[in-house]
């Protein structure tokens, strides 16, 4: 009797794992889906694209690849990403860490409405940011500048990083400051000498997020460039031609701008929920 | 004491030098751009027609706005989308959080951080992977519903089809974050709390019922009024996949804002008022998505 029951909980326990991972199969396979479109047609010729019907296997090519890498614009663009990725999130690391610490040890009028007003930087339309940034910029006769994009995207880099270094900042321990004061360091010294140290995952998680999103910003980078500052998601859309799409090569891009993002994310991947909620949520 | 004093009193100085560079930074992007907005909202301007200045024409940009009918035409769409795709969002991560919350197993992580990739891949890149998707002559989407029987519509040429093509599009980037928002929730309920419900015969049904939902219930609402934000604001991908097309299909506010003054038309000034509505709007929903967090 005793025996018959277990075995029935045995195969109800079997039964149960089989449902349970037929469903994360089906979601793993649903992510993945489109990015296997995606890697798959950079690696196809022309023919194997357009054929019907779809091409699962297949002679694979690098002619693509090749092409984008040698014809293409998109080298010259990855530079232009790096300098403005690299340019903004370092000066936003600059500007937003000393003011995330101010923001989370001091008291001062309307701390918690300068955070508001920070956040709509965040959460407001691009077009809102959009119009105003390209006539400044224009009055100034600066569109299609390197400087320009990394200007315009502290506009979200350092939002984003003072919200998000203000909570590294106040998981850290008041008392270690005040010990460090007590040793006679100034509390300038405290922060530069014990502080930051302390945060410093904090710090580089913050620098590969912002890397991120600047990596991936769309808008600003389409009206403020068009020839020479012209960023990766842009670029991309110039794979659309009056003579049509060029698929192979558009992918083979899209495979090449997506690497350094997903190899980035995966590194932060514990801090990118903190990040798309503002530090919000802890994840 | 005197300690103290020192610790504090050091402090007032240096936290107007760390603060002012931020605040400049604010000023000059944020404050500044947004006074900008208002004052060209005023005006009348057109960026193609130089020579014709700026003149001033108080609310008019506003008047014309409400009467416009593809503003009306935006609205709808912006609400269609989250209609249609928000809904599909919660339910698939939610689901999803369920899932990876209910047990321990070999290749968690993997498929953990498999959610984040749809999430950081580039939205242009998103937009034009599932444009070869979607494709009607060659797309695997249309040949596999062709061969389930289903006839399968034009997704993007079609103005009945296009909302759907984009939701579907949105749903496959933005579940995923919805549900690692809703697994950080559940990953924080303590397991004994679970685990003592289940000793006194509760079924997992009732746990998620009696104990999951109402724990994580702020979580919920914060990542749906996010998701309402960004679909509200989508650009990236209305970009590449449709431009709005066909015809106005798919053109949402915020797409109409962007067509009208700065990518064909010129009218800036009014694309301005109807930026400032979308930002008022936008700011309602942040406004109440802070207040339920309690982070004021």
């Amino acid at each position: 009797m005793k025996n018959g029951c277990s075995k029935i909980k045995k195969i109800k326990n079997v039964v149960g794992s089989i449902i349970f991972f037929a469903a994360i199969l089906l979601l793993v396979g649903f992510i993945y889906f489109p990015l296997l479109w995606m890697v798959t047609t950079s690696f196809k010729y022309r023919a194997d694209i357009f054929s019907l019907p779809p091409q699962w296997i297949f002679k694979p090519t690098f002619e693509n690849y090749v092409w984008v890498l040698t014809k293409s614009l998109i080298p010259q663009c990855f530079i232009n990403t790096m300098i403005i990725g690299f340019g903004s999130v370092s000066l936003a690391s600059l500007i937003g860490i000393p003011a995330a610490y101010a923001l989370a040890r001091f008291k001062f009028k309307g701390k918690e409405n300068f955070a508001f007003t920070i956040l709509t930087a965040r959460m407001g339309p691009a077009i809102g940011f959009m119009i105003p940034f390209f006539l400044m910029w224009k009055y100034l006769g600066m569109l299609d500048n390197h400087i320009t994009l990394i200007v315009t995207y502290l506009t979200f880099n350092v939002p984003l990083t003072i919200w998000m270094m203000r909570g590294f900042f106040e998981a850290v321990p008041e008392a270690l400051e005040e010990a460090a004061m007590v040793d006679g360091c100034t509390r300038f010294q405290a922060f530069l000498r014990i502080t930051l140290p302390t945060v410093r995952t904090g710090i580089i998680a913050t620098f590969m997020l912002c890397l991120i999103f600047t990596w991936t910003e769309f808008p600003f980078a389409l009206i403020l460039t068009y020839s020479s500052s012209v960023t990766l998601p842009v670029a991309i859309t110039q794979f659309i031609t009056h003579q049509g799409i060029q698929w192979g090569q558009m992918m083979a891009a899209a495979v090449l701008i997506s690497l350094p993002i997903i190899i980035f994310a995966i590194i932060v991947h514990k801090y990118i929920v903190t990040g798309l909620t503002f530090g919000i949520i802890k994840g | 004491m005197s300690f103290y004093r020192r610790f504090h009193s050091i402090g007032e100085n240096l936290k107007y030098l760390m603060f002012m560079p931020a605040l400049i930074v604010t000023l000059a992007l944020i404050i500044f751009p947004f006074g900008y907005c208002i004052f060209l909202s005023l005006h009348d301007y057109n960026i193609e027609l130089p020579f014709l200045g700026m003149k001033f024409i108080g609310f008019e940009n506003y008047y014309r706005l409400i009467l416009d009918p593809r503003v009306h035409n935006g609205m709808i769409i912006s609400l269609k989308l989250i209609g249609i795709a928000l809904p599909i969002e919660f339910l698939l991560g939610f689901l999803t959080a369920i899932l990876l919350h209910y047990r321990r197993f070999r290749g968690e992580k993997i498929v953990r951080i498999s959610l984040i990739l749809p999430v950081v891949i580039p939205p242009v890149v998103v937009g034009l992977t599932w444009k070869i998707l979607y494709n009607p002559s060659f797309g695997i989407i249309n040949f596999y519903l062709k061969r389930l029987g289903i006839i399968a519509p034009s997704w993007l040429t079609d103005p009945q089809w296009v909302i759907f093509a984009i939701a579907i599009t949105d749903v496959w980037q933005w579940f995923p974050l919805m549900a690692l928002i809703l697994l950080a929730g559940l990953d924080s309920i303590s397991i004994e709390l679970i685990e003592a419900a289940r000793v006194d015969g509760a079924s997992y049904l009732n746990v998620v019922r009696y104990i999951f939902i109402p724990s994580i219930k702020p979580l919920i609402s914060f990542a749906i009024i996010l998701r309402m934000i960004d679909i509200f604001k989508m650009f990236d991908v209305i970009y590449v996949m449709t431009g709005g097309g066909p015809g106005i299909s798919s053109e949402t506010l915020h797409f109409y804002a962007y067509k009208i003054g700065l990518a064909h038309g010129g009218n800036i000034s009014y694309a301005s008022s109807i930026a400032l509505i979308l930002l008022f709007t936008i700011e309602l929903f942040s406004i109440i998505i802070l207040r339920s967090l309690g982070r004021r």
